[in-house]
């Protein structure tokens, strides 16, 4: 499985979508009740060739990339288990496991990277219709080769092993050798048009809600130099500071950035003046990226109270202006 | 940069000798307050005692064997990595002043799942707090990028200063707090100037109420849980088997634990039992070796009728036979098949 088999899949041409079957309603296959906010960071890639697009027409999409990938916010939900759920009734048809929840980092004993899956369960839903779920925890997984399973059953659960930028589930549906984008239905070769109906039956009401600007989340910490690793392993998530905190900074990983476009950031204190305020131009295109901005801890120490943060986004794609404008809160006590 | 200037005077898990004389013996210090936010043998553990041999052995205060060679201070240990990321509070042990800390270390440890050495500072991320007269205490493998306080804050005993991390010489998530007078090292269970067999008292800097709580503990059963994946040391240490539920398509139910410092003579009994009662699974080893770390796992599959409905119990003792009474720490979890 893995990289063999992803090889094979890019090379079948995709042929009309639902020539075989009509298509099943699915359970959405993250739990996205508990523990985690599932965010859809990559949907499916519908841009042949060079280029990235997803059903919306938005960028928020990986080149070549045909499945979804659905983020969860960081290790420590990880470590506390989040659920993979099977999709649709089935019959599990492969398995792997044994790779490391290091995200692309990971190197097998020879030095080779991961498989774009990494841990992955293959399940044959009947009626030529295959789901594979991509990107489980190390040693999560609790069904195998042969096994049956009920739509919603637990399967596994959402890891970081893989070819993935954050750690969350890879969903990859295919029928007959197409692969569906479930998030419109249509098979992943035909361009996007700004509107689908799901396969989902249910979804959580943010699974359902598009974003155009995919903020994976934001946060407050004590630290002047919050990194990205620690960010993913999920600290620098303060709700509350101490007054004697040596730093106040505000943080922000935004996804599918634009060369070009531009962000703000600004903090406010209690008595409405403005404490940081920092303006980035993104000088690349990029997956994932990190902001931040702050202000070290002022001689008479902090004011208490509430410190309101912003992020101001604006990006243009094919033309359209997309502007976002956010606001996180912290308090100093 | 300037900040972590001050902590290139820290090397490993030495002090900076910037106080030449030894130290006054009967000067009044303060009494120590546990340095992190836990209740010991609850939710944290005294392991890896103060080395007091004078050769290349190992023995603490009290002669046993719950430490490692060399190791000059007292580890402050939690479950696991699921509680490092939640955020364990370290405290100032005393009232006292900031005078260096370093913060940029990655919680990686100092070694790979794969055996490879990380070279790091060996204390890793760190305070430094000076107590007056001398007294100074230094607090090991904090977090990176949790550090609360600058240099020249005075702080209060009980003030937090951090969190605990995985950053240095560790391969679990503990704090390493290490006490010195002037260039005295000081195992705080005992006071400066002890040795074992020698003529000076054991004066323990701890606060009465600290003390009590930390009887010895010539080992630690740590942590315990159940998983219907695979069962792993690193699943164990990532606090993945701490979930109070187990999808119930698992095929198999493992109970697993985690025992700091077991010795050869050592028994580990374990066992499983479902909502009814009945014990499904049952392990009891002696153990013909001794280890630093020993984790141990028993399973039992799903039955053909399935998981029951209710509780199922998981429960580790572990017994050191010795002279005397028996001593033994025991551990009880619970879980529940669900969705």
């Amino acid at each position: 499985m893995g990289h063999n088999m992803l090889a094979i899949l890019l090379l079948c041409a995709p042929s009309v979508a639902f020539a075989q079957s009509p298509p099943p309603k699915l359970v959405f296959p993250l739990d996205c009740t508990d523990a985690a906010d599932c965010i859809t960071v990559y949907y499916p890639d519908r841009v042949q060739g060079p280029g990235a697009r997803d059903y919306m027409c938005g960028n928020n999409a990986l080149d070549g990339l045909p499945y979804a990938q659905i983020s969860i916010r960081s290790l420590y939900e990880m470590d506390k288990g989040v659920a993979v759920r099977a999709a649709a009734d089935g019959t599990v048809s492969g398995a792997q496991d044994g790779i490391h929840d290091e995200g692309p980092n990971w190197r097998a004993p020879n030095g080779e990277p991961p498989p774009y899956c990494g841990n992955g369960i293959e399940i044959d839903h009947g009626n030529g219709w295959t789901g594979r779920y991509c990107h489980l925890r190390e040693g999560s997984l609790f069904v195998q080769a042969g096994d049956t399973v009920k739509a919603g059953d637990t399967i596994a659960f959402a890891g970081w092993s893989g070819k993935a930028e954050l750690p969350g589930l890879g969903f990859w549906l295919r029928n007959s050798g197409t692969v569906i984008d479930p998030f419109d239905s249509e098979d992943v070769a035909l361009p996007c048009d700004g509107e689908g109906q799901p396969l989902w039956k249910d979804p959580p009401g943010h699974v359902s809600r598009y974003d155009e600007l995919v903020v994976v989340d934001a946060g407050f910490t004590a630290s002047p130099q919050p990194l990205t690793p620690d960010i993913i392993r999920g600290y620098h998530r303060r709700k509350i500071m101490p007054k004697t905190s040596p730093s106040l900074v505000f943080w922000a990983m935004v996804a599918n950035a634009i060369e070009g476009e531009v962000r703000t950031m600004q903090i406010v204190g209690p008595d409405n003046k403005i404490i940081a305020e920092q303006e980035h131009v993104e000088r690349d295109n990029s997956p994932v990226v990190l902001l931040h901005t702050g202000s070290a801890r002022p001689k008479a120490g902090w004011q208490p109270g509430q410190y309101t943060a912003t992020l101001g986004i604006v990006r243009e794609v094919d033309g359209r202006k997309l502007h976002m404008n956010q606001t996180y809160r912290v308090e100093i006590k | 940069m300037t900040r972590w200037s001050a902590l290139l005077l820290l090397l490993a898990f030495q002090m900076p000798a910037s106080y030449g004389m030894a130290a006054e013996t009967g000067a009044d210090y303060p009494k120590f307050r546990i340095p992190l936010d836990c209740t010991i043998n609850k939710d944290c553990w005294v392991i890896n005692y103060f080395d007091h041999a004078t050769d290349d052995g190992i023995v603490d205060f009290t002669g046993g064997d719950n430490l490692y060679n060399r190791h000059q201070g007292v580890d402050f240990a939690i479950p696991n990595m699921a509680d490092m990321a939640q955020g364990v509070r370290v405290l100032a042990a005393a009232d006292g002043k900031v005078t260096a800390l370093r913060d940029h270390i990655p919680d990686i440890g100092s070694v790979t799942r794969d055996g490879q050495r990380i070279e790091n500072p060996m204390c890793g991320n760190a305070v430094l707090i000076d107590h007056g007269n001398s007294l100074r205490t230094l607090y090991c493998h904090l977090r990176r990028g949790s550090i609360s306080v600058a240099v020249g804050d005075m702080v209060k005993a009980g003030d937090p200063i951090g969190l605990v991390g995985l950053s240095g010489f560790t391969n679990f998530p503990h704090v390493h707090l290490a006490v010195s007078i002037g260039e005295e090292k000081v195992d705080p269970f005992v006071g400066p100037g002890w040795k074992p067999g020698g003529d000076v008292a054991a004066k323990p800097m701890w606060r009465e109420d600290v003390l009590e709580s930390l009887t010895y503990q010539p080992f630690v059963l740590m942590d315990a849980g159940f998983t219907g994946g695979t069962f792993s040391k690193h699943g164990l240490l990532s606090g993945w088997f701490s979930r109070p539920t187990v999808p119930s398509t698992a095929r198999h139910l493992s109970f697993s634990a985690l025992v700091y410092y077991a010795d050869a003579g050592d028994v580990i009994d374990m066992k499983i039992l479902d909502p009814d009662g009945n014990t499904v699974a049952a392990e009891t080893t002696t153990l013909t070796d001794g280890f630093q770390r020993h984790w141990r796992d028993i399973k039992t599959s799903r039955p053909e009728t399935g998981w029951k409905s209710g509780q199922y119990r998981g429960i580790v003792v572990v017994t050191r036979p010795g002279g005397g009474e028996p001593y033994s720490q025991s551990l009880s979890k619970m879980i529940e098949f669900g969705p």
